[in-house]
């Protein structure tokens, strides 16, 4: 029997030599510990830096301190809110706040870290190791002093600010008058040299001059009014940075010819060397995998401490901030706990996250942002072109099909400025409105420079809900004005293709009809109406570029309209009375509805989702994706 | 066998010059620019920005102009510096993240090979048993799932159900070498899971060819053991077209690689090359394929000298 048994039958019944016995044993628990190891516990031991907790101190003087008439408003919210947080503070005897390590994510490394040269991917490190003026939070129309103890706007164009006093430098330098004064001014002049590659001049294309009037006062001198200054004043990008770094380790950026003839070099700290910054923070760890800042011990105190701010620094001892380019894994990470922060997600993916303990999901109620529709001036130049295809959408159904989880009409302004954006829902409505009917014969009455028998609707790949919103258009186009022989389809390109054709002026129509962008699921906003999303209808800006609706267009109605729309535009952004410019911001949307200007909100998401992990407390959830969150130093992470 | 070994590495520079001349016309062609990744907005920037950004980085020249100025500097040992802030050494950059995929590479050869050849011997031997009708099964699988979608897998569900995930901070092998293989296994599994499955379904096709040659026969005959017959006959000669299948599937685990570093968030080459490509920075994507096909046209010459040291019949 034995014989005919083959050689791995024979080989399970040879007996096992001690040797052979131990060898293997060994190579399997040392298997086994490698997996365990792997596996074990990530979560990083914190326990060593419990502090005593602090009530924070009263904050209601940091109103006060914002003495001028502007900001009236936001000093009696601060009043309020820092009321409430002194209150809940009095109250919670409970759990010792301080200490962690916050857990966060970002999708690729900075590219460099100079505050006043480029932005993406480091607000982390400005936001933690700098200091501010003051942060502003947009949905509560508040501004809490940071690195200001307040400021007064003299007249129209001149504006006092007042340092904080007692700052330093991480390296022991003082935070006076003359640093603040350099790094507001250097921004001007890091444009300048760079030719534009800063892409937020607009936060300071108005200011005229930064001086040192004395140690801790810096006086701002305007070219002309605008209404937005305050808020932009809060932008990371306004951080004080030391002027002995820029100094010691500045890296020639370019320079550039002053008004007297002169030429000025200019110099950034893209690395951001020890020293740089006078935040809560100091980096320890910048890398391809990530960041990690800790807490400096140093850090001036904030008496007294307005909302958001505590008065002997931040509770959190430091944050890590891992690089993850894939949102799925960005999803397990915050699912396994690897994460405190997850504020990307998607309304349809809500229930994967129900009955997860550690996982806090919070709504936000509001515009879910930018879901555009640009129309290419050079074809659609007659108005009536541009209405009929507004009204080839069937709205509602777009909403059943693409906001299932509820979705609202947009107005040119986000809601999420109520100040500013009045029209209702009902308003809405009756400007997007779905008539084939109605569709057709604007299309039929329009004139058309350029024939146009086919829509092209053109967008980047990327995020699926977009394909999904651009087939629907494409689908109703075609049920609306198909019977008049008009096709609709949609292209796909990648991002660098889509942006370079989306602004492509080789010639003076667009090789495509429609061009398409953003999802409209979620959104915040920084205050600014310019950015939330007046600059999209701006014929000195996207309106030109991406749309050809520009002043000096070939076509006389668009350069009419461009001519009135400008108009409108700097009128607003003058008006530093809120009610008095909620009035002209009114009339402003009133008249991009009724001219159909150059592009076309289609219905966004009514709330937005994001995701905290339950330790995490007081993270001041609608402002996460204004960035105002992250220099948060009330934010307190539950131990143990 | 010297001179042929020669004759190859005389072909190499030519074959790679090839390749970056190819690559680089289609980087050139395609449309966008690196302009607008750098600069970032589509409506704020000022249109000079982008002229500047181009004169600086040279990207107005006429395209034998750049690809001279690249190539040259890359003879040097200078393949240029990146066109996105902040304008990091490629050369540095590719050297800092090679290790890891290498690492990553090396695993899941090793990975591979070792579940590939077990499972390919063990069906072929136990032919048409339950055993093997389940690694037929099985491997069908494996080739027949997409690498990035088991991936997605490993990451996701074991986060939903048990609040653990494989796609962890990445730490490199000589700050904690045993964590760092913890973090290792599962990208280097993904990537295995199908070159494994193939291999197994070659090595059992190879072998029963081999099984059933007269020489095997006669080894039997002889009264050697089957052990010996196995491993002395069978799987040796039926090893050449393994190994041919080894090194083409380096070449599927290089791309694989891409997604499996961007899945588990190693900073590898991979993920390197996908930055420079969605960030249309030619520097990098060229950097970064030119090794990549440095590293295979090696690995073709190898396993070409291999065969030679498997069967000795091969001469060249």
């Amino acid at each position: 029997m034995r014989d005919n048994e083959n050689y791995w039958q024979r080989l399970r019944r040879r007996p096992v030599s001690r040797r052979s016995f131990l060898v293997g044993s060994g190579l399997a628990a040392a298997g086994s510990a490698a997996i365990l190891a792997g596996c074990g516990d990530d979560d990083d031991d914190d326990d060593d830096a419990a502090a005593p907790a602090a009530t924070q101190a009263a904050a209601t003087q940091a109103a006060a301190a914002a003495t001028e008439a502007a900001a009236e408003e936001q000093a009696a919210a601060a009043t309020e809110a820092a009321a409430a947080t002194q209150a809940a503070a009095q109250e919670d005897t409970g759990p010792d706040r301080h200490g962690g390590t916050l857990l966060n994510w970002k999708t690729e490394e900075d590219a460099g870290l100079d505050p006043g040269v480029f932005h993406l991917n480091n607000r982390e490190i400005h936001n933690g190791t700098m200091t501010q003026p003051y942060t502003y939070q947009a949905t509560k129309n508040l501004i809490a002093m940071d690195g200001m103890v307040g400021f007064e706007q003299v007249d129209p164009t001149t504006f006092v600010w007042s340092v904080r006093p007692g700052m330093k430098f991480h390296n022991g330098d003082p935070v006076d008058a003359e640093a603040v004064a350099f790094s507001f001014g250097r921004l001007e002049k890091l444009y300048r040299a760079l030719d534009g590659t800063h892409t937020t001049r607009t936060g300071y294309a108005f200011v005229d001059s930064f001086d040192a009037t004395d140690e801790l006062t810096v006086t701002e001198s305007w070219a002309r009014p605008n209404a937005d200054a305050p808020v932009y004043r809060a932008a990371h990008y306004y951080s004080f940075l030391n002027p002995r770094m820029v100094d010691e380790f500045g890296k020639f950026e370019g320079s550039y010819e002053r008004a007297d003839g002169t030429v000025e070099d200019v110099y950034s700290v893209q690395e951001l060397p020890a020293g740089s910054g006078s935040g809560p923070y100091t980096m320890t760890k910048r890398d391809s995998t990530g960041t990690r800042i800790e807490r400096w011990p140093d850090y001036h105190k904030h008496t007294p401490a307005d909302d958001g701010f505590v008065e002997d620094g931040p509770y959190i001892d430091s944050w890590e901030t891992r690089i993850i380019p894939d949102a799925v894994a960005a999803k397990a990470a915050f699912l396994a706990g690897d994460l405190d922060v997850f504020t990307t997600v998607d309304p349809l993916e809500v229930p994967e996250f129900e009955g997860q303990d550690h996982v806090n999901i919070v709504e936000i109620k509001g515009d879910g942002g930018l879901c555009m529709q640009g129309m290419d001036g050079g074809k659609f130049h007659d108005k009536r072109s541009r209405q009929a295809l507004q009204k080839s959408l069937d709205y509602e159904g777009f909403i059943a099909a693409i906001r299932p989880l509820g979705g609202q009409y947009a107005a040119p302004i986000t809601d999420l400025l109520p100040a500013y954006q009045k029209l209702s829902q009902q308003e809405l409505q009756e400007w997007y409105r779905f008539d084939p009917a109605e569709a057709q014969a604007l299309w039929q009455a329009a004139d058309f420079e350029v024939p146009v028998d086919n829509i092209k609707i053109f967008q980047s790949t990327g995020a699926p809900l977009q394909h999904e919103i651009s087939d629907f258009l494409a689908q109703s186009i075609e049920k609306a004005l198909g019977p008049i022989g008009i096709t609709a389809e949609v292209e796909a390109v990648d991002g660098n293709s889509w942006a370079a054709r989306a602004v492509d002026r080789s010639t003076d129509v667009k090789d495509w009809e429609i061009l398409s962008y953003g999802t409209g699921d979620r959104s915040g906003t920084d205050g600014i109406p310019n950015n939330s999303f007046l600059i999209n209808y701006d014929p000195r800006a996207y309106g030109f570029n991406a749309f050809n609706h520009y002043l000096e267009s070939p076509r006389p109605e668009i350069a009419e309209g461009s001519a009135t729309i400008i108009e409108m535009l700097n009128a607003q952004e003058a008006e530093t009375d809120p009610e008095a410019r909620g009035v002209l911001l009114t009339e402003l949307q009133r008249w991009i509805l009724d001219n159909h200007w150059c592009n076309w909100r289609l219905p966004v998401s009514s709330i937005s989702y994001f995701g905290f992990s339950s330790r995490l407390q007081d993270q001041g959830s609608a402002d996460w994706l204004n960035g105002y969150s992250l220099r948060r130093e009330s934010m307190w992470l539950e131990q143990g | 066998m010297t001179r042929y070994i020669v004759r190859r590495l005389i072909a190499v520079p030519f074959m790679l010059l090839g390749i970056s001349f190819v690559l680089f016309m289609l980087l050139y062609i395609r449309p966008g620019s690196a302009a607008f990744a750098a600069i970032g907005s589509v409506g704020d920037a000022d249109p000079r920005a982008f002229e500047k950004f181009e004169e600086r980085f040279g990207l107005n020249r006429p395209w034998w102009e750049q690809y001279g100025d690249w190539l040259w500097g890359a003879l040097q040992g200078d393949l240029g510096e990146r066109l996105t802030p902040p304008h990091d050494d490629v050369m540095g950059d590719i050297i800092e993240v090679l290790p890891n995929t290498l690492e990553i590479g090396l695993l899941t050869i090793f990975i591979s090979a070792v579940i590939g050849i077990s499972v390919g011997v063990l069906s072929a031997v136990r032919r048409n048993s339950i055993l093997d009708y389940a690694f037929r099964g099985i491997t069908i699988m494996g080739i027949s799932i997409p690498n990035f979608w088991f991936a997605i897998l490993v990451i996701y569900l074991p986060a939903l159900w048990w609040g653990w995930t494989p796609a962890r901070q990445w730490v490199v092998f000589t700050d904690d070498p045993i964590y760092n293989l913890s973090l290792a296994v599962w990208p280097a599994v993904t990537l295995a899971l199908a070159s494994a499955a193939g291999m197994a379904r070659f090595v059992r096709t190879s072998m029963l060819e081999v099984l059933f040659s007269d020489y095997v026969r006669t080894a039997r005959a002889k009264g050697l053991r089957d052990r010996s017959v196995i491993w002395g006959h069978v799987f040796r000669n039926s090893l050449i077209p393994v190994i041919t299948l080894v090194g083409l599937q380096l070449g599927a685990v290089l791309g694989g690689v891409v997604i499996a570093e961007q899945l588990f968030t190693v900073p590898g080459l991979g993920r390197l090359s996908l930055e420079g490509v969605t960030d249309q920075d030619y520097p990098v994507v060229l950097g970064t394929i030119m090794v990549f096909s440095f590293v295979f046209v090696l690995v073709t010459l190898l396993v070409d000298i291999l065969y030679t040291v498997i069967d000795p019949r091969i001469r060249y």
